[in-house]
Parts: C-alpha cells; sequence; structure tokens
C-alpha cells in the first residue's frame, strides 16, 4: 500500500514536471515561431519546369533571409505544396496551407487556380504574390493579390507597341487555349486599333500535349499575316515552331516569355531563328545580381538555373519579407506593408506597388531580344 | 473559303499524326494479342524511349543510330521485368486489376523521369535534315516518312511472326484461351514476358522516331497512352493492320475537324469517334472478334 502510494506520488511528480517543462519548451517555441510563407507551385505536371525552378528560388531567398537573421529576428519557413498545374488541386493545397499551415503569406504560379481561390485569400487576410503573368488575375481587384512577375498585360502591351514600331499592319497570333493564352489574345486585340494594325487571325489549341499544330497553322496562313504571335508554353512553342518551319511560313515570328527559354532552340534549332521574344531581363549583359545568383544557385543545386522563373520566385519571396516586417504575422499588416512597397530592386526589375497598382514590374523592364545563330542579341 | 492546298495539308498532317498513333498502337497490340491486357503504360514506354535516344544523343554525342539501338534494348528490358514484377505479382487478380496496375507502371515511370532528368523537353535532330518535301503546295516533313516506313516494317514483321513461326502462334493461343494453351505445352508466363519486351521495345523506337517531330518530357506519355487506345479501338482490338487503320482514321479526324472546324475540336471528334465505334461497331474497322 505504501509503495503504491509514493509510485503515485512519484509518477504524479514526474508527470507534472514533463508537463512543466513542455509548456515552457512551446512557449519559447512560440515566441520564435518562423514566419510560414506558403507555395502552391506546379512542380509536377505539364508546367514543372516552371514549378521545380520556383522552388529553388523560394528555398535560395529562404536561406538567404534566414541567413541574414530572419525578419525582425524570426526565421522564415517555406511550406511547398505541388498543384500539378491543375486548379482544383490548387484550391485545396492553398486551403491546405491556410488552414492547417496558418501561413502568413503565399506565392503561387497557377493562374486559373489562384482565381479560384482569391475569395479564400481575402476572407482569411492572405496576401499572395502571385508569380502569374496572366491577365485576369490582377483584373480580380482583389487587395490581398499582388503581382511579383512581368505581367502578360505588360509584356502584350509592349508587344502591340513593337508591332507598331516595325510597321505591321496584319498580326495573328496562335496562342494557347486557357488563362494565359486566352488573356493575352484579348489584350491584344485590345491594343491592336490604337497601334495601327489589326488581328486578322487567332488560333487557340488546348494544353494537353498537341502533337501537331499544322492544320491551325495552315489556316492562320491562309489569312496572309505579316506578323506571327506565338503565345504558349515550352513544348506547343516548339511544336508550333517547327510545324512553321516545315510549312515554309515564313513571317516574322513574336513568342512569349517561354519563347526565351533555353530548351527552344536546343530542341527547335534554326527554326527559331530570327523570332523575337520578350523577357524580364537582358540576356546580353548579366548584371552583377545575377551572376551572384547563378553561383548561389550552382553551389545549392550543382546546375545552372533552368530559367528566370526561380529569380522570379526569388524576389516574391523577399517582397513578402519585406511586407512581414513588424506585422507579426497578422495578413491584413502584410498586405497594408505590401501596398507601401515603391522602387524594390529585385533580380527582374524594379517592383512597386501601391493601393490601385498591383502589376509590380513596370512596362518599362520588358525587353526583347530576337535569335540569331541560336543565340538571344538584344533588338534593335 | 479552304482551297486546295490547305486541304492537301490537312491530309498530310493528318498523315503524319496519324502515321505515330500507329506506331503507339501496334505496341498496344502486341501486349494485347499476347496476354489480352491492355498495358497502360504504353505512352510512359514511348516518352522514355524518346528521353532516353534523345539524351543519349545530344547531350553524350552518340550517333543517333547507335543511342536508339541501345534506348530500345533498355526499354525492352524494363517493359519485361515490370511485366514480371508486377503484372505476374497481381497474377491472382482480375484483368482490371492488372491494367490498373499497369497504369501504376506508368505513373512510377514518369516520376523516374521527372527525378531523373527533369521536366525539359527533349528532341532529336531530324533524322533525315529539316528541309521538307513538297507535295503540290503542302508539305510533309521527311521524319514523317521514317514513321511511316518503320510502322509498315513492324506491321509486316509481326504479321509475319504470328503467322508463320511457333512463337507467335504460341501468343496468339494464350490471348485466345490460356488454359488450353499450357495443356498444349506453351508457358503462358514466358510468353507474356515476351510480348511485353516486345510491345516496350517497339513503344521506345515509336519515341525515338517522333522525338524529331515532337519535344519528349516526362508528362506526354498519358497522351500518347490515349491516342494509341483509340486507333487500337478504332481499328479493332487486337488487330495489327487495324491498328495501323485505326492511328491513319484518328490522325486525319483530329487534322481536318482542327482545319476546318476549330482546335477545340480536335480533341472532341476523335473521341466522339470512339463512343460511335464502340456502340456500333465494337469489334473496330478490321477487328475480327467481338
Amino acid at each position: 500500500m505504501r509503495l503504491d502510494i509514493s509510485a503515485g506520488l512519484q509518477s504524479g511528480l514526474v508527470r507534472g514536471a514533463l508537463l512543466a517543462g513542455a509548456m515552457a519548451l512551446s512557449i519559447s517555441a512560440h515566441a520564435q515561431a518562423p514566419y510560414k510563407i506558403g507555395a502552391v507551385l506546379c512542380s509536377s505536371g505539364p508546367f514543372a519546369s516552371v514549378g521545380l525552378e520556383e522552388i529553388n528560388g523560394a528555398q535560395l531567398a529562404e536561406q538567404d533571409i534566414n541567413a541574414a537573421g530572419g525578419v525582425d529576428g524570426r526565421k522564415i519557413q517555406m511550406v511547398f505544396e505541388d498543384d500539378q498545374g491543375r486548379a482544383d488541386l490548387s484550391v485545396t493545397r492553398a486551403n491546405k496551407l491556410m488552414d492547417q499551415d496558418k501561413v502568413s503569406a503565399m506565392i503561387a504560379c497557377f493562374g486559373a487556380g489562384a482565381t479560384a481561390y482569391a475569395g479564400s485569400l481575402q476572407k482569411n487576410k492572405v496576401p499572395l504574390f502571385a508569380m502569374i503573368a496572366s491577365a485576369s488575375i490582377t483584373g480580380l481587384n482583389n487587395p490581398y493579390i499582388f503581382r511579383a512577375l512581368m505581367g502578360d498585360p505588360t509584356v502584350v502591351v509592349g508587344l502591340a507597341e513593337l508591332l507598331k514600331k516595325q510597321g505591321k499592319k496584319r498580326a495573328s497570333i496562335v496562342y494557347q487555349g486557357d488563362t494565359y493564352g486566352t488573356g493575352a489574345m484579348q489584350v491584344l486585340k485590345d491594343n491592336a486599333k490604337k497601334n495601327g494594325f489589326e488581328v486578322v487571325a487567332a488560333e487557340s489549341f488546348p494544353v494537353q500535349a498537341n502533337l501537331d499544330l499544322t492544320p491551325q497553322l495552315t489556316r492562320m496562313r491562309s489569312a496572309n499575316p505579316d506578323a506571327v504571335v506565338i503565345w504558349a508554353g515550352v513544348p506547343q512553342t516548339i511544336v508550333a515552331l517547327k510545324n512553321m518551319q516545315q510549312l515554309g511560313f515564313k513571317t516574322q515570328i513574336y513568342g512569349g516569355v517561354p519563347m526565351s527559354t533555353g530548351q527552344v532552340p536546343a530542341a527547335a534549332g534554326d527554326a527559331v531563328e530570327g523570332a523575337i521574344t520578350p523577357d524580364a531581363i537582358d540576356r546580353t549583359q548579366p548584371n552583377p545580381a545575377h551572376l551572384a545568383y547563378n553561383v548561389k544557385y550552382r553551389k545549392a543545386f550543382g546546375k545552372d538555373p533552368a530559367n528566370t522563373y526561380g529569380m522570379a520566385a526569388y524576389d516574391a519571396v523577399r517582397l513578402i519579407a519585406e511586407a512581414l516586417k513588424g506585422s507579426n504575422g497578422d495578413g491584413a499588416k502584410v498586405m497594408a506593408n505590401g501596398e507601401k512597397i515603391r522602387n524594390y530592386q529585385g533580380l527582374m526589375g524594379t517592383y512597386s506597388y501601391s493601393r490601385k497598382e498591383r502589376e509590380g514590374l513596370g512596362s518599362s523592364s520588358v525587353v526583347w531580344h530576337q535569335y540569331k545563330g541560336g543565340k538571344l542579341e538584344l533588338l534593335k | 473559303m479552304m482551297g486546295f492546298s490547305e486541304l492537301l495539308q490537312f491530309a498530310l498532317s493528318g498523315l503524319t499524326v496519324g502515321s505515330i498513333y500507329a506506331l503507339i498502337a501496334l505496341g498496344f497490340a502486341v501486349m494485347l494479342n499476347a496476354t489480352a491486357l491492355l498495358n497502360f503504360a504504353q505512352g510512359q514506354f514511348v516518352m522514355l524511349g524518346g528521353v532516353m535516344a534523345a539524351i543519349l544523343a545530344t547531350q553524350h554525342g552518340w550517333l543517333v543510330t547507335a543511342a536508339i539501338i541501345v534506348t530500345v534494348a533498355i526499354v525492352a528490358g524494363i517493359s519485361g521485368i515490370c511485366e514480371r514484377v508486377f503484372v505476374v505479382g497481381a497474377r491472382r487478380a482480375d484483368r482490371i486489376t492488372k491494367e490498373l496496375v499497369t497504369l501504376g507502371v506508368g505513373i512510377m515511370i514518369e516520376s523516374v523521369v521527372l527525378l531523373a532528368w527533369g521536366a525539359d523537353a527533349f528532341s532529336l535532330p531530324y533524322f533525315s535534315g529539316t528541309a521538307s518535301i513538297a507535295i503540290g503546295p503542302a508539305t510533309l516533313p521527311t521524319q514523317a516518312l521514317w514513321i511511316m516506313g518503320v510502322s509498315a516494317i513492324a506491321m509486316i514483321a509481326l504479321m509475319s511472326f504470328y503467322r508463320f513461326t511457333i512463337h507467335g502462334q504460341a501468343m496468339l493461343a494464350c490471348a485466345m484461351n490460356r488454359e488450353a494453351a499450357e495443356l498444349m505445352g506453351i508457358r503462358p508466363g514466358s510468353v507474356a514476358t515476351l510480348s511485353f519486351i516486345f510491345g516496350g521495345g517497339l513503344g521506345a523506337l515509336g519515341g525515338a522516331l517522333i522525338a524529331p517531330l515532337v519535344p519528349m518530357s516526362f508528362s506526354v506519355g498519358l497522351t500518347m497512352s490515349i491516342k494509341g487506345f483509340a486507333a487500337l479501338v478504332v481499328g479493332g482490338l487486337g488487330s495489327i493492320p487495324g491498328a495501323i487503320v485505326g492511328g491513319l482514321v484518328i490522325g486525319m479526324v483530329e487534322s481536318f475537324s482542327a482545319g476546318l472546324l476549330s482546335s477545340v475540336f480536335k480533341e472532341i471528334v476523335p473521341m466522339l469517334l470512339i463512343i460511335v465505334m464502340l456502340l456500333v461497331r465494337p469489334r473496330g474497322l478490321l477487328g475480327g472478334k467481338a
């Protein structure tokens, strides 16, 4: 009996001590809790080449910010989710980040997905720095959405101005049938008249792997255009270029940002010769900040960056870190701070936001290149 | 209004894409004939063949011929191993379960390719130069001739194999009646593995032949499977000439619906065709047994 009592007492003491210890631990853990930043990226599926690069860029930003002492003395922590480039998964992954992980802010890369969960961002007060080019995402006028990538409206407006400058009168566009492609097509049409040209043919195709676009391009050619715009992801861009070469369709080609990636000249060969492509950075004279990023990237991942989407993610996470300052993780404050960011010098250009201005990068940051001998040269 | 030159181009485009589908369908048919199974990893074998050949040739500087031979051998081996490990592993399961297993094998191959080589699109140079053949006002890529030629040779070789060799007869026998074949002294297990080796190798060869036209990345496999399967259904399940005819029909229908109607219809019309086919003529155009 005595034994029992003393055993009970002992175990009670032990339990109490354990409990106190655990509470102390959890309190101190709470004080040091990192700021969580969610990321819904398409790291598998058709846009994986974009998503995987963005994960790397975001991880580099996380490393750099934490190595410099974090934000307000607290570390930041990235929480990655894969939406496989599917809008439905985008929504469930984003909700998981908001509901379970309680992230303070998010980055994301898939337009259709973000459009679908935009309402939840506002409800949960979680600002999104969207690495999404499509026009529609900032068109939602959602105060919690900031664009952190050169947007399609910016690029396509620039393209329309370039077509005018080059004296083009009959533009045509072949585009993939999602928000990325249809958004660009609409902006091109909206800006045609004021730049003195008309859109004589617009051909769309489904996003799934397309083996052949010659029927669409044949139809396009019969409209007799003097400019062909190809607005699609990397694989479809390659197919379109090769098909045009096969058809002997020799009209000046203009591409979207995917046409600037290294895979395109590697796979399409001389089919891309002479094509004019936009980019957020000047490829011919890499600036010191990009070189430093590349060195860090090689050290961390043992290879060169495959495209510039990693730099965009690096910028997006650093912009969030700016906005997190003094917020104590409160999403509404992060949003308010984000609106105060002016002339932030990132890797991809200079970002400015306000209550109204959501594009971040201005049209002045669009750089035009032309393929000459398989290499990009600055367009004169 | 569409003129003659456009219509001719649609036909040639349909022929090019159709011959790609036909080649994929052939691989399907080989396995189906021996095992009565639809191997839904077939598209991934095609993808693996294209990616691997392109990497060996463009990144490691191999001769294209050597790259293709080695790739076909490796993928054929992988396909055989997959059959031994996964399909035999599920031998007590029913047909649907086994087919789901092949679907899983396909997803696994995709993930391995993604991990090993990333998400980039890989491409081979054209075997006979980038210049296309002008047929009147329309053009045909020289690569399409390679694909058609190989499909035709593969079709003839397979038909002779089934018709004239004891192993070919054994394969057909296994699909018709496994128990009866076993009683005749045929080992259905070996025959099934052999058919996966053939089918996988044929898929890889197809992938390497397509790679100059279509950039190959880890995710194209499913599309390849769907198109190959569609060709098989239209042509007649298990029929070797049917696979070729089915592929060409699907290619033509796609090309003309994309050219004359709109790209949106390019995916819808062939699928409608399959549904109608399954309702009206379930054994396909050239299928022997329903």
